[in-house]
């Protein structure tokens, strides 16, 4: 797995191979659970060390989880999981009030639901700043990521038409391509003249919102 | 005839007033209400330039915070922020109009807290803490904290009337509160090479936050007040120090003074131009 991975053009520094002689995954961010790593780590691969599917391919003995470590243990996992979610919950309903951002139907869900990364939501608050903007949607574009996995993508579009909407969307792009980890995004482009997707990497990180 | 004018006049003077003094009473509402907090900004990354700060508002854009020139231990006074989250972003001081603020951190501003959101670290791992504010102390005690940001000394010891407080703090980290009796007495800060004494009067009630900079020859203390009792709000930054000598953040407060002032001498202005052209009329019969 790690071998393809690498070929994929993920840098080796990043990789760590699970072999029979590791004791647990933990030093990791994620951890890709082919059948073989399952095998290896049975249930405690959910119970202890990885409880959250972000993204899953294939099915049966091919399918591969790739799961969101827990540094700290699950419990202590879940309740960052369920903190970070009442932030968000409470973040997108500050969103919706602002004026200067229009919601579509399924994305005012999304942000009073907490169904929002935090990143995109620190992103929009700075964005909004600068010019008024419309979401249209958001997005996950992981397979089979479980319930507890925020949105990591956005389509924005500038109010108003032509030239001035594309040039408003080009500043926002602008704004993004600026942005340093953990808010530089995966992918960030303009999809034609009349709207902007940005999409972030998986996993969401926790703890971004409701500080100190 | 006469009468009915000074009523008018006088009618149109009190109204005036009471404008100016409704003005006055909001904005001193403003920055008392419970659905407020205070923030206050503090640059303490040795090899870091100046920056701009920005505190961008997720539900009010007119919430938002600007602070300009930022540089090395500049700590602002405290302002007045509506309760809400806050996206805090940094920029380079000078750059280019065309560059964009970097995203840094998040801040929930909570009503009647107080934080210090705090550019902590060497330029190349520079990071923005929010740190939480305490705001009353225990009764009969002063509460005091350490914010060490001298590259030159790796960690301090800090020594209060005599008494070691915190030992081995190490550099961008921020210890605890803590309650000590109150008094007029030393505070020795010693590196590993380099040390500074100053005689600070910490007063029961009060808190403060204490940061250890570098100066141009040897370690500065900065004395920060960041509570004087549980009746006052946060009074503001350092009166001693590279915080006394700081850009003063801008408040809207004056702003709104003069704004009063100005509807103020405007109407009574208004009134005269009135009043003068009968004054003249009555002078030309």
């Amino acid at each position: 797995m790690c071998a393809a991975l690498h070929a994929d053009g993920l840098p080796a520094t990043r990789l760590l191979v699970l072999g029979t002689a590791t004791v647990d995954p933990l030093g990791s961010d994620v951890v890709v659970a082919t059948l073989a790593v399952r095998n290896e780590f049975g249930t405690r691969l959910q119970s202890v060390y990885a409880p959250v599917v972000i993204a899953s391919f294939g099915t049966g003995a091919g399918r591969i989880d790739i799961r969101a470590i827990a540094p700290d243990g699950t419990a202590a996992y879940q309740a960052a999981v369920a903190a970070d979610r009442r932030s968000r919950i409470s973040a997108g309903s500050q969103l919706l009030r602002n004026p200067r951002i229009i919601a579509a139907g399924n994305a005012r869900n999304a942000l009073s639901a907490g169904d929002v990364d935090p990143r995109l939501l620190m992103m929009l608050a700075a964005l909004a700043d600068q010019q008024r903007l419309r979401v249209t949607a958001f997005g996950d574009p992981s397979p089979g990521a479980g319930p507890a996995v925020p949105l990591r993508s956005v389509q924005l579009a500038a109010l108003g038409s032509g030239a001035k909407a594309e040039a408003s969307l080009r500043s926002m792009l602008s704004f993004i391509d600026a942005q340093q980890q953990p808010f530089q995004p995966l992918r960030a482009a303009l999809a034609g003249s009349s709207a902007l997707t940005v999409e972030y990497a998986a996993p969401s990180p926790l703890g971004l919102l409701g500080g100190p | 005839m006469k009468n009915m004018r000074f009523i008018r006049w006088a009618a149109f003077l009190m109204a005036a007033a009471a404008l100016l003094l409704g003005i006055t009473t909001a904005a001193s509402a403003a920055t008392t209400s419970s659905s407020t907090g205070w923030v206050r900004l503090a640059h303490l990354s040795p090899n870091t330039p100046a920056v701009d700060v920005y505190l961008y508002s997720f539900g009010n854009p007119s919430a938002e915070l600007v602070l300009h020139h930022v540089a090395y231990g500049t700590v602002s006074p405290y302002e007045a922020l509506a309760a809400g989250e806050y996206t805090v972003a940094m920029r380079g001081a000078g750059a280019a109009a065309t560059s964009k603020p970097v995203l840094s951190a998040s801040l929930t501003v909570a009503p009647g807290g107080a934080y210090t959101v705090a550019g902590l670290g060497p330029e190349s791992g520079l990071r923005l803490a929010v740190l939480q504010d305490q705001l009353s102390a225990p009764a009969g005690q002063a509460e005091v904290r350490f914010i060490q940001a001298s590259l030159q000394q790796h960690q301090v010891t800090v020594t209060w009337d005599g008494k070691s407080t915190v030992s081995n703090l190490t550099f961008g980290s921020v210890s605890s509160y803590q309650a000590v009796s109150p008094a007029t007495a030393t505070l020795h800060v010693a590196g590993a090479s380099e040390s500074a004494n100053s005689t600070i009067t910490l007063t029961a009630g009060t808190v403060h936050t204490i940061v250890v900079l570098d100066g141009s020859k040897s370690l500065v203390l900065d004395n920060l007040l960041d509570a004087a009792g549980s009746a006052a709000d946060p009074a503001g930054g350092a009166a001693t120090g590279f915080g006394g000598t700081a850009p003063q953040v801008p408040s809207p407060l004056p702003w709104m003074y003069l704004i009063g002032a100005g509807v103020l001498l405007a109407m009574v202005g208004g009134l005269g131009v009135r009043l003068v052209p009968r004054q003249r009329g009555r002078h030309a019969r």
